[in-house]
């Protein structure tokens, strides 16, 4: 029956354990005492790690309020500030159509494009929905500009930082993400971009649809599929293509990060652009060690800790110096 | 936009600072997750502050509010698990939740979550490592399983160690007491 009990607990008892566990809760008031207490601990145990930040919570709140009930006047006063540009929490979840690429090079003529409208996330991730209905999620640090123009004639956009686009379809006009010399074009699809400028090595990952690289100095263009990661080197301008789990790439989006057999080293530098914080640990120590585990608003003590528990590692905080040592 | 001179206003926001943890926890009770507990919670303030001009500041709103916060999260877990109304009323699902929620939703008190963090400590090796992967990082048991390398059935035996050996450490410092008397109170009731 403890064994029912923690599958009830897990939510994976079948319908004629229930069945069974409730019958034995019902038999004695001994038997639901027990079953009260081991729920009781299994439901304090997790909280105990849960800090709830109330405050911010009830900024939410407000802003949630304020934004119903200021709704009209808010639409006016973007559309003055600007035209087409509508930052907004409350989006809708786009179609996203799924669509076959079609090849498309920009004439060198229309390299100079004049980014004067720019969107900047600081530690805060933000969601932007642009003109056409193409969703941009940006990470952290991540700048993304647009001409004045933006879907006039073409739909092109520049992206400094991690990027996750949801590009509304558009046959007669290509979404080009431009990555400095580099560039992506789409036609309808969704992808993550990493191209950070401090970042040697760039990424970027199709979830769905297909796109094409045209990297400076390369003469083929790269097409990706589905579930392929290309990793570039600006400096060298050489390309890796590499089957993934695209769908562990756009995590930050939903506020979750998931690390599927991922190399330690990796890891520890997604947590540290996660946390915003620097990590020290010996180089190349950890690239043989994978790990999997799934961060979602553990703080760094707590993920240090089942990283511990996880890995041969030890740990330790000293002020905001986190320093990662093999056990 | 919610002003400090209005009274209502001040009252929202001191029910809010009140209650709004409490109530996520016993949300998580419906549903173990606590982005959907607390975009549920959001949502009963969101509601009562539509309605503050109708509210009765002479009534309390502890049970509004937790009527409210059930009513939402079953209406979640009707939407999403079960399509109609009607086939979680008749579960057995349904019978756990009520269960559940005859427990007092004050229990969660600082005392119960530090004595329990100290007897995880005191567990056997892996029995803690997969206690801690389970509750604090809030992995499922298959989940577990993968990631150690062990059967389910293991990390379920593991798991219901733990919980014995918390459970019984906990009725020797006196712990439980308390549930046992609500127990007693709601049978007999």
């Amino acid at each position: 029956m403890e064994d029912i009990i923690i599958r009830v607990l897990d939510g994976t008892a079948t319908e004629q354990e229930k069945f069974d566990l409730k019958n034995w809760i019902e038999e004695s008031e001994e038997n639901k005492k027990y079953y009260l207490d081991i729920y009781q601990l299994w439901i304090s145990s997790r909280l105990s790690s849960q800090k709830i930040d109330v405050e911010k919570a009830f900024l939410t709140l407000t802003n949630r309020i304020e934004n119903k009930y200021n709704e009209t006047s808010i639409k006016n006063r973007s559309r003055l500030r600007n035209k087409w540009l509508i930052i907004s929490g409350a989006i809708a979840a786009s179609i996203l159509l799924i669509f076959s690429f079609r090849f498309f090079l920009l004439p060198d003529s229309d390299k100079e494009v004049n980014y004067s409208q720019i969107v900047a996330a600081n530690e805060n991730k933000q969601k932007v929905e642009l003109e056409d209905g193409t969703i941009v999620w940006l990470n952290s640090y991540t700048t993304l500009l647009y001409p004045a123009d933006f879907n006039k004639k073409t739909r092109q956009v520049k992206i400094d930082g991690e990027a996750y686009f949801e590009v509304a379809h558009n046959n007669e006009k290509s979404f080009v993400v431009d990555l400095g010399e580099d560039k992506i074009t789409v036609l309808g699809t969704a992808f993550n971009v990493n191209n950070r400028s401090d970042n040697p090595e760039n990424e970027v990952v199709l979830l769905k649809g297909s796109i094409s690289l045209h990297l400076q100095g390369v003469k083929d263009d790269i097409v990706l599929q589905p579930n392929e990661k290309a990793f570039y080197s600006k400096a060298k301008k050489t390309i890796n293509l590499e089957s993934v789990d695209a769908n562990l790439y756009n995590v930050w989006t939903k506020n979750k990060l998931v690390f599927d057999k991922e190399k330690l080293s990796h890891v520890i530098e997604m947590l540290e652009k996660w946390y915003d914080i620097e990590i020290n640990c010996p180089e190349g120590e950890f690239d043989q060690i994978k790990v999997s585990f799934t961060v979602v608003d553990e703080t760094i003590e707590q993920t240090l800790k089942v990283m511990s528990l996880v890995a041969p590692i030890n740990y330790s905080i000293k002020g905001d110096i986190i320093n990662i040592t093999p056990k | 936009m919610i002003s400090a001179d209005n009274r209502k206003d001040e009252y929202f926001k001191d029910l809010f600072f009140e209650y709004y943890e409490s109530l996520c926890f016993y949300t998580y009770k419906y549903i173990p997750d606590f982005d959907i507990c607390e975009d549920i919670v959001q949502d009963v303030f969101f509601n009562l502050w539509e309605n503050k001009d109708k509210l009765d500041l002479s009534y309390s709103m502890k049970s509004l509010l937790y009527k409210s916060t059930q009513n939402k999260a079953l209406n979640y877990i009707k939407s999403h698990e079960y399509g109609h109304k009607e086939r979680l009323d008749n579960s057995v699902d349904m019978y756990f939740y009520s269960l559940a929620t005859q427990q007092d939703e004050e229990l969660h008190t600082e005392n119960l979550i530090k004595e329990i963090d100290e007897v995880v400590t005191q567990l056997p090796k892996q029995c803690n490592k997969i206690f801690l992967l389970s509750r604090e990082a809030g992995l499922k048991n298959k989940e577990i399983a993968e990631q150690l390398n062990i059967s389910v059935k293991a990390v379920e035996k593991q798991l219901t160690k733990a919980l014995s050996i918390i459970r019984t450490h906990l009725y020797e410092k006196g712990y439980f007491l308390l549930l046992f008397l609500i127990a007693l109170y709601i049978l007999n009731d």
